[in-house]
């Protein structure tokens, strides 16, 4: 069927869409999203766990047997260091001293006095080769540099070790913080 | 004056704009899409580096992610108030941890968000851990006491009676800590 009157006038009429002020409009916004673009530095990460035991039911429980257990411990600095701070870390509490760490100003974990996070990484595949299924835990004292923390988890991953988790956290810590009180 | 013959010859011409338009609407959407609106709220911060950490694009990711900024108080970014914990959630310091804590508890939502591989962290209720992950992104002067108090919040508090935690904890037990990557430069 054939439309006819007013139908017929709107088919026959020219029609055309005016596409310039769309085109007004986006090259606006073309030029605002140019302008304003930034890319986002892509970000490395490490992952972690919460240590098993620190459930609801057994809070505050020791870590089992298998457990590896890292400390970084906050040491003193010597006199006329150039580092900001010095970690020693080892293994278990009471430790095991593994050796030292200082953090230098500008952000490099140097190892002092051999290079003692470099040697971590093939005690730590020792490890792994002796207990396939070993968790690492690692406790760190508040003032430990986080920068120092992130190197030793480094290493960690770099044994391929892929369980760890954050521990050694004193009771009432939390308690603490959410009542205001600054982590130490 | 009236244009010469040879020109008043010339047939209509019609330019085809249908291409460019495809082409910017294109151009638009891209850079829609990639710019860093979504991140405008992370607080820049000098990460710590390692070599080895797992380098992905943020973009992708930060959908199931929490991420959680702490500054160095002696290096703050503009706006910083002293008086409150150096953490940044949602692009802003919480009043306190235990604020964090709430906003944490309410985004993980560990009823919607459960964890299908742990158990139930009360025997008799139903809720499990949230399966979302916590990113924490520090500044890589300050001391590790304020990440630890950010794992610690995100946890259950040994201790705590287990139906209030099971309400009120984010039970956010996946951690990642942002780092740099191999081949990034300490930013100056």
């Amino acid at each position: 069927m054939r439309p006819g009157g007013n139908l017929k006038r709107l088919f026959d009429a020219d029609a055309s869409v005016p596409v310039t002020s769309l085109i007004d409009i986006t090259f606006l916004l073309l030029v605002f999203f140019l302008l304003t673009m930034k890319f986002r530095d892509p970000e490395g990460r490490l992952a972690a766990l919460l240590p098993p035991e620190r459930g609801l039911a057994r809070g505050g429980a020791p870590a089992v047997d298998e457990d590896l257990v890292l400390v970084l411990a906050s040491a003193d600095v010597p006199p006329g260091a150039v580092a900001a701070s010095r970690v020693r870390f080892g293994r278990g509490r009471p430790s095991e001293t593994l050796g030292t760490l200082a953090v230098g100003d500008d952000d490099a974990v140097v190892s002092d006095p051999a290079d003692a996070l470099v040697s971590l990484v093939p005690w730590l595949e020792g490890v792994r080769r002796r207990a396939p299924s070993v968790r690492v835990r690692l406790d760190a004292d508040a003032s430990v540099p986080h920068a120092v923390v992130v190197a030793v988890l480094d290493a960690v991953a770099a044994a391929g070790i892929p369980d760890v988790a954050f521990g050694g956290v004193r009771r009432g810590f939390a308690a603490e913080v959410l009542s205001g009180g600054t982590p130490k | 004056m009236r244009p010469p013959k040879s020109l008043a010859r010339l047939p209509d011409v019609e330019l085809d704009l249908t291409p460019m338009i495809d082409c910017v609407f294109q151009l638009v959407i891209f850079f829609a899409l990639v710019n860093e609106f979504s991140s405008a709220d992370l607080k820049k911060v000098v990460l710590p580096a390692a070599p080895r950490s797992v380098k992905e694009s943020p973009q992708v990711e930060d959908a199931e992610h929490l991420v959680v900024t702490v500054v160095d108080p002696a290096s703050p970014p503009p706006g910083f108030d002293p008086a409150r914990p150096p953490v940044y959630y949602r692009g802003a310091q919480p009043r306190d941890m235990r604020a964090l804590r709430a906003l944490l508890r309410a985004d993980a939502d560990p009823l919607r968000f459960p964890d299908e591989t742990r158990p139930p962290v009360v025997a008799a209720s139903n809720v499990r851990p949230s399966r979302r992950t916590l990113r924490i992104r520090a500044d890589r002067r300050l001391a590790f006491g304020w990440v630890q108090a950010v794992i610690a919040v995100a946890g259950p508090i040994p201790g705590a009676p287990a139906e209030s935690e099971s309400l009120e904890c984010p039970l956010l037990y996946k951690i990642e800590i942002a780092a740099r990557p191999r081949g990034e430069e300490v930013p100056r």
